[in-house]
């Protein structure tokens, strides 16, 4: 079991950097839902004002 | 949706498969001991480094071809999660090479070239983040692309032009002459495996991503 240190912050750094990344992609992907939405609204807004 | 969810499903069953063969299935290497378990994802994370700007530069070839920014948004997606694993590449390979060559980085041409093809893409991302006009970021970040796709080639063929401490290539089938035992092999395929669909799950995300950044933009440029 020599060197094991080694071994597990590979294993720990593979899964940090692939799962931080996928956390933050939809993160960002709720975010642009969410603007999406409100602007949406916004839109439909205007449009009944407009009529 | 329902392809999505299928692949995602699958990459969520492989990780945990090829997790449990890396450890309980392959066996411990004689010379190196247990730390030679890096191998199998900093191998897989290599491939996939190849595998991403591969796709980077067909698809800078595509959209400067067909103009269709579609194939920009695959180029760009693909470069930032070819960055991300080769970035795994660049941390596991000194963790494993210091109980090993006795250092965690020597200016071997194998590390050399990888860590200039690193550089390229994130030149690659920082371009497109630098230029205003979406339509010319995509045309001169294509070109880029293409043009750092021939560090791939360099950084794969390193090690048979130059002396280097790195381990040779791995014989593809895997046969006597490999030089790895049936099992190390199995477990190194399983884990390209697991990491090729692992990169093609992060492809679809980072895709939609960037196609709902779009409709945000469209929306505000009509109200």
């Amino acid at each position: 079991m020599k060197n094991i240190y080694f071994l597990v912050a590979a294993y720990s750094i593979i899964w940090v950097v692939v799962f931080g990344y996928v956390f933050n992609l939809v993160k960002k992907q709720k975010g642009l839902d969410r603007e999406i939405e409100r602007l949406k609204n916004i839109l439909q807004k205007n449009e009944k004002n407009n009529v | 949706m329902q392809g999505k969810k299928i692949i995602f499903t699958i990459s969520l069953i492989l990780i945990l498969v090829s997790i449990s063969a890396v450890f309980f299935y392959a066996p411990v290497e004689k010379t190196m001991g247990t730390v030679q378990k890096i191998f199998y994802f900093h191998v897989a994370s290599a491939w996939i480094g190849f595998l991403a700007f591969a796709v980077v530069f067909v698809m800078s070839v595509l959209f400067l071809w067909k103009k269709n920014i579609n194939y920009d948004i695959w180029a760009a997606s693909s470069a930032e999660i070819g960055v991300l694993f080769t970035t795994i590449v660049l941390l596991t390979g000194p963790l494993w090479a210091k109980p090993i060559w006795n250092t965690y980085w020597t200016w071997d041409p194998r590390l050399t070239t990888t860590l200039i093809l690193w550089l390229i893409y994130v030149g690659y991302l920082l371009l497109r983040n630098m230029i205003d006009s979406p339509e010319k970021a995509a045309r001169i970040s294509a070109v880029f692309g293409i043009i750092g796709f021939v560090d791939v080639p360099v950084v794969y063929m390193s090690i048979r032009w130059w002396k280097t401490l790195h381990p040779e290539h791995v014989m593809l089938m895997g046969g006597e002459n490999s030089g790895l035992h049936p099992k190390i092999f199995q477990t190194l395929m399983l884990s390209i495996l697991t990491f090729t669909f692992l990169y093609l799950t992060l492809l679809l995300i980072r895709t939609q991503l960037e196609k709902t950044k779009q409709e945000v933009e469209f929306l505000k440029r009509n109200i």
